[in-house]
């Protein structure tokens, strides 16, 4: 009997879940890092490990942002209160960028080894250097040795290189590896009791600072902690330190490699019939502007199941041409796949060459052919990903269709967002930690595609954001005053007209006007040129503003002045790094350069880090001598079983500096692009068939 | 002045409200939990009591499958044919495409296999009676990955078998040959197991590897799909 084919066949089902098993990776010291304590191990984290730590000791408390950038390279940015270092509470706030490479991972009977500095380039309180050993020796023990210099060489030093320079946080790299050199090492058990470790270490840190200017009391080079990891990615520590100290650290860590829910879990794609080898190939039907429309609208509510919206459409001879935007899905490639299986179902079978375009942000990007009868050669095929890359054709798309395509017919459309927001200071110039609660309320009326009007207005609920506020002595202080704008009553971050357009295939621009941010309006333009083919572009912005009023929504200042900057874009293909280098003059005049690295993964995952340095001197910068912070981007997607594109976002880093200061404007064009790429398409090619 | 500032903007995404109706949490939640649309109302359900009568009376291919360590069976049937692969699907449209008996794909249950490739003697992809099963082969299995071609697990296998037996699948006796199939690879050990019937080496039953996060999946065949 023939057992024919059903597209549903009704079950009831149960929801799926798979459990994954953890290997145990290093402990983390109390400054956030793979360590022992106060000392360094030669271990690193798994690759992609992400921890955010606080930590509290009588010396320094504050937080830090570790991020594995490479197997073998561990980074971590570091924002501490040493609240006694020039004087009794008198605190100096230290920022410092920690790197650590492994020269040698551990095999056999030779142990790990690597190289680190904390305060790279950065002459500071916390800076140091050393070259670490770590070997695990069996029964859960791990041994580590090593040599340090700057802090980690001051307590009995045991040589000297050369003359150390003093630590007055000034940039340069004279201070790497001089002055006294002392021994340091220490043991961990990993104990039976899962989860909990044993720590003790012999310091090479003198805190000789802390001992000058305040009440601590070096009395023991010996350190002793115990680490507790009650559920994966959640860390507590207590030390007791020096003879005289305690020392409490959280951290709480994830992994991009290993997603709280597994990214594939959901709806499966829609399986692929071939048609027959003697189908109608007839197009005269194609010829129809109703017909198109027909289809269109048969397509699209089965496409916008699966948040995926036609924006333009045509269909000629054996070709259909669609224009989408992808709201849902966090890859494209993705999206992608889905359009493709359902168009090879629903289409009459003459229809050959697919060519989708994914629209974002009202731009077309890139546009992507696939023929149906490589598509039905190759699903289900062992080599169904490299094959289907073979032959799909990538080029780029002009921003419209011709004028007979089919064209969604909605604008004028409004759009609105209320979200609550909770930002959480640290440290603020010694102030505890303070918790707000913030209202956003967000509006976006798009007269056209590529035109709109957009609005953001913030209200503090509960806190204390903006008390105490000081006016700032600087001659520009178009960053340090930034308390003042934090009146408690309502805010308008963002009230701007918006124009993103092209002004050929591979060349994007946009132009913006009004409140541009929430210290500066006037007028914006960009223009981005990246070809899809490419791993790299170059853009141009120039900005016109006006410094607005502190405590008037509408009100501005009497600083005025002209910003822009050019920028290089690079995808490296290594590893998700993406390299961006932007030079121009800053919002205080001062002329300068902003580098910034990002590694970003294939599941949405993203860690960044910039330096901005500019011609202003470090005293005029403010604080922190020069720009600097870190972020992290997770997609929601990779803690919760949903088909969705949003993401929550954290910044670290130095904000109420006026040198080396943008505009922060709602999307930059680079960004919005980024991911239409071939290089990313490549990355991320294994979810077309998902 | 030095701020660091922790934006939790995971709650806000949860309690946000917009112009589109709720977050895409409860949007989401919704559609997973509410119950199915009037077009998918049950024919044959793996919670009703099963029967043989309505297997036939179902009359089209369908499997039954479940992940090991799971409570519950989904029925799956067969929707694509696609040269020798048939894939099928559940109702929440979780996929599973066989190559003969052979797994080589699955789609929405979260660490999909993308393909298998194997042998052209492998006698679970190509039904073979017991007694010319090879006593070894190979096997590519294809997970996402970075690139076009993901990651590979590039096994080898060894085929053991025990004493014939019985096996009862929905009210059916089978007469099956038991099979064991051993397979490694760097850092990646499994075992699967076939129940095939000797004389065509059709497999009833079986117990298959599909990648370390879904770990087994266990494929009862209700009604085989065939060309005739």
């Amino acid at each position: 009997m023939p057992k024919h084919l059903y597209r549903h066949i009704p079950a009831s089902l149960a929801l799926l879940a798979a459990t994954t098993v953890y290997a145990q990776s290093p402990s983390f010291s109390l400054n956030g890092t793979a360590g022992l304590i106060d000392m360094p191990t030669a271990q690193m984290l798994p690759d992609g490990e992400t921890a955010w730590t606080f930590s509290n000791s009588s010396t320094a408390y504050g937080g830090s942002l570790t991020f594995q950038m490479l197997p073998n390279l561990e980074t971590s940015v570091h924002f501490m209160t040493l609240p006694d270092w020039t004087a009794i509470g008198e605190p100096l706030f230290a920022q410092s960028l920690d790197l650590k490479y492994q020269i040698l991972p551990e095999s056999g009977s030779m142990p790990s080894v690597a190289i680190g500095s904390r305060g790279f380039l950065t002459n500071g309180p916390l800076s140091s250097e050393y070259i670490v050993a770590s070997k695990s020796v069996g029964y859960g023990m791990t041994v580590t040795g090593g040599l340090g210099w700057g802090r980690l060489g001051s307590y009995r030093p045991i040589g000297t290189i050369s003359t150390r320079p003093a630590a007055d946080s000034t940039l340069g790299i004279n201070h790497l590896f001089t002055g006294d050199v002392a021994l340091f090492g220490g043991l961990e058990w990993d104990t039976p009791v899962k989860g909990l470790s044993l720590k003790a270490e012999y310091s090479s840190d003198a805190y000789t600072g802390e001992q000058v200017f305040g009440e601590f009391e070096h009395e023991s080079p010996l350190n002793f902690g115990i680490d507790y990891e009650p559920i994966h990615g959640v860390s507590v520590g207590g030390y007791y330190n020096y003879g005289s100290d305690f020392g409490l650290r959280l951290t709480l860590s994830g992994n991009p490699n290993r997603p709280i829910v597994s990214p594939d879990f959901g709806i499966g794609p829609v399986p692929v019939n071939p048609r027959l080898g003697d189908y109608d190939r007839s197009e005269g039907w194609a010829d129809s502007p109703m017909t198109t429309e027909f289809l269109v609208s048969a397509l699209a509510p089965v496409l916008e199941a699966e948040g995926i919206v036609i924006e333009e459409a045509r269909i000629t001879g054996n070709t259909i041409d669609l224009y989408v935007s992808n709201n849902s899905m966090p890859q494209t490639t993705k999206a992608i796949g889905r359009i493709v299986r359902t168009l090879s179902v629903a289409l009459p079978h003459s229809v050959e060459v697919f060519r989708i375009t994914p629209v974002a942000s009202g731009l077309a990007t890139t546009t992507v052919e696939i023929r149906r009868s490589d598509l039905e050669a190759q699903v289900d095929r062992p080599n169904a990903g490299p094959d289907s890359w073979a032959t799909t054709r990538f080029t780029d798309a002009s921003n419209h269709l011709p004028e007979s395509a089919w064209t969604r017919n909605i604008y004028p459309d409004f759009n609105w967002s209320l979200n609550p927001i909770i930002p959480v200071n640290l440290a603020s110039n010694g102030a505890a930690a303070s918790v707000d609660v913030l209202l956003n309320a967000s509006a976006s009326y798009r007269l056209s595609r590529g035109f709109s009007v957009n609005g953001s207005l913030t209200q503090k609920i509960v806190g204390n954001i903006g008390e105490d506020a000081e006016t700032s002595t600087s001659s520009t202080p178009v960053r340090s005053n930034f308390a003042l704008y934090q009146t408690g009553g309502p805010t308008l971050d963002r009230l701007t007209a918006d124009y993103d357009f092209k002004l050929a295939p591979s060349t994007y621009a946009r132009v913006s006007g009004g409140y541009l941010e929430r210290m500066f309006a006037g007028v914006s333009g960009e223009v981005l040129w990246m070809p899809t083919s490419q791993n790299w572009g170059v853009g141009a912005e120039v900005s016109a503003v006006q410094q607005r009023g502190y405590d008037d929504m509408f009100g501005f200042e009497d600083y005025q002045t002209v910003t822009g900057h050019a920028s290089f874009y690079w995808d490296t293909g290594y590893n998700g790094i993406e390299a961006q280098v932007d030079v121009g003059r800053y919002l205080a005049g001062d002329i300068g350069s902003t580098v910034t690295l990002t590694r970003r993964f294939t599941n949405g995952w993203e860690v960044s880090g910039f330096v901005t340095l500019t011609d202003m001197s470090f005293e005029d910068f403010g604080e922190g001598k020069f720009a600097k912070g870190v972020s992290l981007s997770i997609p929601l997607r990779w803690t919760m079983p949903l088909e969705t594109r949003s993401a929550t976002g954290v910044s670290f880093g130095t904000i109420g500096g006026d040198g080396g200061a943008r505009l922060e404007l709602g999307e930059r064009l680079y960004t919005t692009i980024r991911d239409y790429d071939v290089v990313d398409f490549n990355e991320t090619w294994g979810a077309f068939w998902q | 002045m030095i701020r660091s500032v922790l934006a939790l903007a995971a709650l806000s995404v949860l309690a946000a409200c917009s112009s589109n109706g709720a977050g895409p949490v409860v949007t989401a939640i919704k559609d997973v939990i509410l119950p199915s649309k009037s077009e998918d109302v049950p024919v044959i359900s793996a919670r009703s009591t099963l029967t043989r009568e309505k297997i036939e009376a179902f009359g089209l291919a369908l499997i039954r499958g479940r992940i090991e360590g799971e409570d519950i069976s989904n029925l799956l049937t067969g929707t694509a044919v696609n040269g020798e692969y048939v894939t099928y699907v559940s109702s929440f449209r979780q996929n599973i495409t066989m190559l003969g008996s052979l797994v080589t794909g699955t789609r929405g249950m979260g660490g999909d296999l993308l393909s298998v490739r194997s042998d052209h003697n492998d006698p679970v992809a190509h039904a073979t009676p017991t007694d010319a099963w090879p006593e070894t082969l190979t096997r590519d299995y294809r997970f996402p990955g970075i690139g076009p071609t993901g990651t590979t697990v590039s096994v080898s296998c060894a085929l053991t078998h025990a004493a014939d037996t019985t096996v009862i699948i929905v009210e059916v006796n089978y007469d099956v040959t038991p099979f064991t199939e051993r397979c490694k690879a760097d850092g990646v050990a499994f075992t699967n197991t076939y129940l095939a019937q000797p004389d065509t080496g059709q497999i009833w039953q079986s117990s298959q590897w599909v990648g370390d996060k879904i770990g087994y999946v266990n494929i009862d065949v209700l009604e085989p799909y065939s060309v005739e």
